[in-house]
């Protein structure tokens, strides 16, 4: 008598003998790797690429100092800081580690140790994304109004809105007790003029005109009364001439 | 030709077989598993009604896939793999909320000590139980009991089945008995009937 099991095996064998059940072919096992690959491999320099971007962002546009100007500096560094980019880049570094997770090396990791492993490829791909000068040369391109897509990125790293009431400009003029910088605008379209107006009991030394400064305060129309002033660092010229 | 049953002949050897167009060779290998996918299934699903399409759609997905089989490794935590994932869709299928919830035990390593002593001493008792108590468990629980204590599979071979560390096996099956012992006892059943 034939058994539901028999008739199972019977079932599947007819459709495999009338082809209507195909094997697939191996190239398409092969393709399939190489491509996740590939996916992996983009994704892993998307990331870094994005993960050395938040540390050139902080770095250049000089906001790691707000930290020091006190409780409101912090504030404004908590504000200021690109959590998009920082949630787009942990986003992918999940991404990552789902497309580890199909090979075998990945699954028998744990998780945390597969993370870790994962954020450790980032942050060296992203350091050497750094040492190379990348960033600096796409802020080069990005003033010059050369740089399509992430363009206006780069232009408010220097040129971040003053909404949050910190402000970098050029030194214009300075006295006892305040000193005005110009800002410029986006691809420097337009420029204006802030007051800076000390915090009381500091006076103003080592700034001459043109130097480029981070102020961090309150703002009145085009008045700032400061609680924190930093001289930002000037991005070395060959850095980005050579990147050209 | 299905009738003859080549016992000389290896699984991943009838494999290779298959993958080179030996499509007969392919009734061997579902003979020798329907079985097996039919227990891991009735007791992983707790007894569907459709058992029959689901290990149906088993061996489809075998045969398709055959071409990525390595047979340097074993045939049998692979087509396990494949039996683990139809199962899972089924029971999505047949369920609202989520049917895993994130297991903190993949987060760190975990250490292991697969005893096969341990195993012969337990495994009579734990068969026993999982024929009573098993459709209380969670269905991560019911699973790892089945394909360690029913299936036989081993640590290694349960970490390719379901993609986790080797140290979360162990762990797991260490949760899953404690929760199996917990529904006999609230069952009221004795651990030595």
């Amino acid at each position: 008598m034939e058994t539901q099991n028999d008739k199972i095996q019977e079932h599947v064998l007819e459709k495999i003998r009338s082809s209507e059940v195909r094997m697939r072919p191996k190239f398409y096992f092969s393709f399939k790797i190489v491509l996740l690959c590939i996916v992996l491999l983009g994704i892993l320099v998307i990331s870094s690429f994005l993960f050395s971007f938040i540390i050139f962002t902080i770095r250049i546009s000089g906001h790691l100092f707000l930290l020091g100007f006190g409780e409101k500096g912090f504030q404004a560094f908590f504000l200021l800081f690109p959590w998009k980019f920082l949630f787009l880049d942990l986003i992918l570094i999940l991404v990552l580690e789902w497309i580890v997770k199909q090979f075998r090396l990945g699954y028998r990791s744990p998780l945390a140790y597969l993370l870790c492993g994962i954020f450790f490829l980032t942050v060296i791909f992203g350091t050497l994304i750094d040492l190379a000068h990348v960033h600096e040369a796409l802020l080069h391109k990005a003033d010059q109004r050369g740089l399509p897509v992430m363009g206006d990125y780069y232009e408010h790293l220097r040129r971040p809105p003053p909404d949050q009431g910190v402000v970098s400009g050029f030194v214009e003029e300075a006295s006892g007790t305040s000193f005005s910088i110009e800002s410029a605008g986006m691809y420097g379209t337009s420029t204006m003029i802030w007051k800076v107006i000390l915090p009381p009991g500091v006076t103003i030394l080592g700034l001459t005109k043109g130097d480029e400064v981070l102020v961090a305060g309150d703002l009145d129309g085009n008045m700032i009364r400061a609680y924190g002033i930093k001289k930002i660092e000037k991005i070395p010229s060959e850095a980005t001439s050579s990147m050209k | 030709m299905m009738n003859e049953t080549h016992p000389d002949l290896t699984d991943e050897q009838l494999a290779v077989l298959v993958q080179g167009g030996d499509k007969e060779k392919f009734g061997l290998l579902m003979a020798r598993y329907e079985s097996k996918l039919f227990r891991y299934g009735r007791k992983f699903l707790s007894n569907p009604d459709n058992i029959e399409d689901v290990v149906q759609e088993v061996f489809i997905k075998t045969y398709q896939n055959i071409k990525s089989f390595d047979a340097s490794q074993r045939f049998s935590p692979w087509i396990y793999r494949i039996a683990h994932n139809t199962f899972v869709n089924a029971l999505r299928k047949n369920s609202r909320g989520p049917l895993y919830i994130f297991d903190f035990d993949t987060l760190i390593s975990h250490p292991v000590y697969e005893d096969p002593a341990v195993f012969e001493r337990e495994q009579a008792e734990i068969k026993k139980m999982i024929d009573k108590g098993l459709e209380e468990l969670s269905s991560n629980y019911r699973e790892i009991l089945i394909l360690y204590y029913l299936e036989e599979q081993s640590y290694k071979e349960i970490a390719d089945i379901l993609h986790i560390p080797i140290g979360t096996v162990g762990i797991r099956l260490k949760r899953a008995k404690d929760a199996l012992k917990k529904v006999y006892d609230k069952l009221g059943l004795s651990h030595e009937q």
